[in-house]
């Protein structure tokens, strides 16, 4: 008994140990790719690919970071979405910070502009797994939570 | 006998102890973070303000209901402003097939109030590329802000924000920058720039005190030349609305105040010595108002319009001698890297 005791214990200490995931998991997506299947979820506007160098919109370190691409509205809506690669896991967290900034301006403008948009921002989706940042601000978040779980969100 | 069983039997129970000790130091170890992580992070469905840390981060928001693109039209709210109390906006019914003052028949509507005037950028011969805008500098409300996500333009740098107006422009915190948001005057002094381009209006055509308009302008941009005081300065006319897809709001954006108002920005460009860039050239329908179709809500326009006026840009421009003699002041001739040249050093 104490011995079967001894070995559910030791068990039990090896699977914890391969539990261990989170952003330290295995995630490879092609951001252009992951782009344009969140754009799906954008059915209110017609969103174009940014063209600007988006350290300059979204401040994040370009030394940091992989490749970034984003699709914006010519202003009609509040919609947008941005795939950010870091080049390690470590700096998603202030890519996150930066999409967060983005989107707090962005409402606090929305606010006494367009209180529908406004709206729309609280609903934003700023999520990392492994190298990987995405931002969304869409029409349909639940397929777009379901996009990234496709993708290892 | 007894006594041996005994201590055999102490042993092992203090084995499993240890046993169990560790597989609870190893759990805490390894899979504290989850557990408080679970723990803290209450709901999924929480707004976009992240409360703990955890290892995957998810800030979501409840399903929305899709919205029609024509909805989209009608869902433009009343901007208050708070310097005036007014309800300023960008986009308004005005009545539908509502033409200001001329009639359907005539297509010659003129797009300015001078047409002859020396302060209207004309067509130059040569376009330039977008290396162009390298040294430039636009700022604007929300228009301008989608020309900057949908003309392609690769150059330059935007303070841009979403519904601003010139009291937004005189004194709000609106442009953000690594450090955190800040004036436009602020965010000038970050930078040297060659050419100012300025895209304001939409959100004051509520403006009935004009003069308290030209004023304001005149004090705000002449601030920005202290700043910038080598610079080209472009002030961009409004450019039309749709009026028949502006459904909701206040009664004051109507084309007729957006000839008002660009009559203004024109005197303005006429006294101060500014470059005036007439965009309804190229966006009016030529009675008096936006290109039907170009423009889901009455006042943005799509993708392919934001395009054509960055083309419009490239072939409307000022070199340096020729701002010099428009503003009075004196400066060395440089002219702008065309496209013509790049093929002649080829």
């Amino acid at each position: 008994m104490k011995k079967l005791t001894a070995v559910i214990c030791t068990a039990m200490m090896a699977l914890s140990l391969t539990a261990c995931g989170g952003n330290t998991k295995e995630v490879s997506v092609n951001p252009e790719k992951l782009a344009e299947e969140l754009l799906t979820t954008v059915t209110s506007d017609e969103l174009t690919k940014s063209s600007m160098d988006l350290s300059t919109v979204y401040f994040y370190d370009a030394n940091n970071v992989n490749s970034a691409v984003a699709y914006a509205s010519s202003g009609t809506t509040s919609c947008e979405v941005a795939v950010v690669e870091s080049k390690d896991a470590s700096e998603t967290t202030a890519v996150e910070k930066n999409f967060k900034t983005r989107v707090e301006n962005q409402k606090n403008l929305y606010a006494s502009y367009n209180a529908q948009e406004a709206g729309r921002l609280d609903d934003a989706i700023i999520k990392s797994a492994g190298k990987y940042t995405v931002l969304c601000v869409c029409d349909d978040t639940d397929k777009a939570n379901e996009i990234l779980k496709e993708n290892g969100f | 006998m007894a006594k041996s069983k005994g201590k055999r039997k102490r042993r092992n129970d203090s084995l499993v102890l240890q046993l169990m000790v560790l597989v609870a130091i190893v759990l805490v170890v390894f899979e504290g973070k989850l557990v408080v992580t679970m723990v803290t992070h209450s709901t999924s469905t929480k707004k976009t303000e992240s409360s703990g840390s955890g290892e995957e981060k998810e800030i979501a928001g409840s399903s929305k209901t899709e919205t029609q693109q024509d909805a989209e039209a009608g869902n433009l709210a009343s901007i208050q402003d708070g310097a005036r109390g007014q309800s300023v906006l960008a986009g308004l019914p005005i009545g539908k097939g509502t033409v200001s003052q001329q009639s359907e028949t005539d297509a010659s509507y003129p797009t300015v109030s001078n047409p002859d005037s020396t302060a209207i950028v004309k067509e130059a011969d040569t376009p330039v590329d977008d290396s162009y805008f390298s040294d430039a500098v636009f700022i604007g409300d929300s228009r301008m802000q989608g020309f900057q996500n949908a003309s392609g333009i690769t150059q330059g740098t935007f303070f841009t924000s979403v519904g601003m107006s010139l009291a937004t422009m005189q004194s709000e915190a609106v442009i953000p920058t690594s450090e955190g948001n800040v004036t436009v005057a602020a965010a000038l002094s970050g930078g040297h720039y060659g050419k100012v381009y300025i895209m304001l209006g939409t959100n004051d055509l509520g403006e009935y005190d004009w003069d308290s308009f030209k004023e304001g302008f005149i004090s705000c941009v002449k601030r920005f030349q202290e700043i910038q005081p080598d610079a080209i300065f472009y002030i961009c006319s409004v450019f039309y609305v749709e009026e028949s897809k502006i459904t909701s709001g206040s009664s004051y954006v109507t084309n007729a105040n957006v000839d008002k108002i660009n009559s203004i920005l024109l005197d303005i460009c006429e006294s101060e010595g500014y470059h005036y860039l007439n965009l309804n050239e190229i966006l009016s329908n030529g009675y008096g108002s936006l290109i039907e179709g170009a423009s889901s809500d009455g006042v943005h326009v799509y993708e392919k319009y934001c395009k054509q006026m960055l083309t419009y840009l490239k072939s409307h421009y000022v070199i340096a001698d020729d701002a010099s003699d428009n503003s009075g002041k004196e400066e060395q001739e440089t002219e702008p890297e065309t496209e013509a040249k790049k093929e002649e050093t080829k």
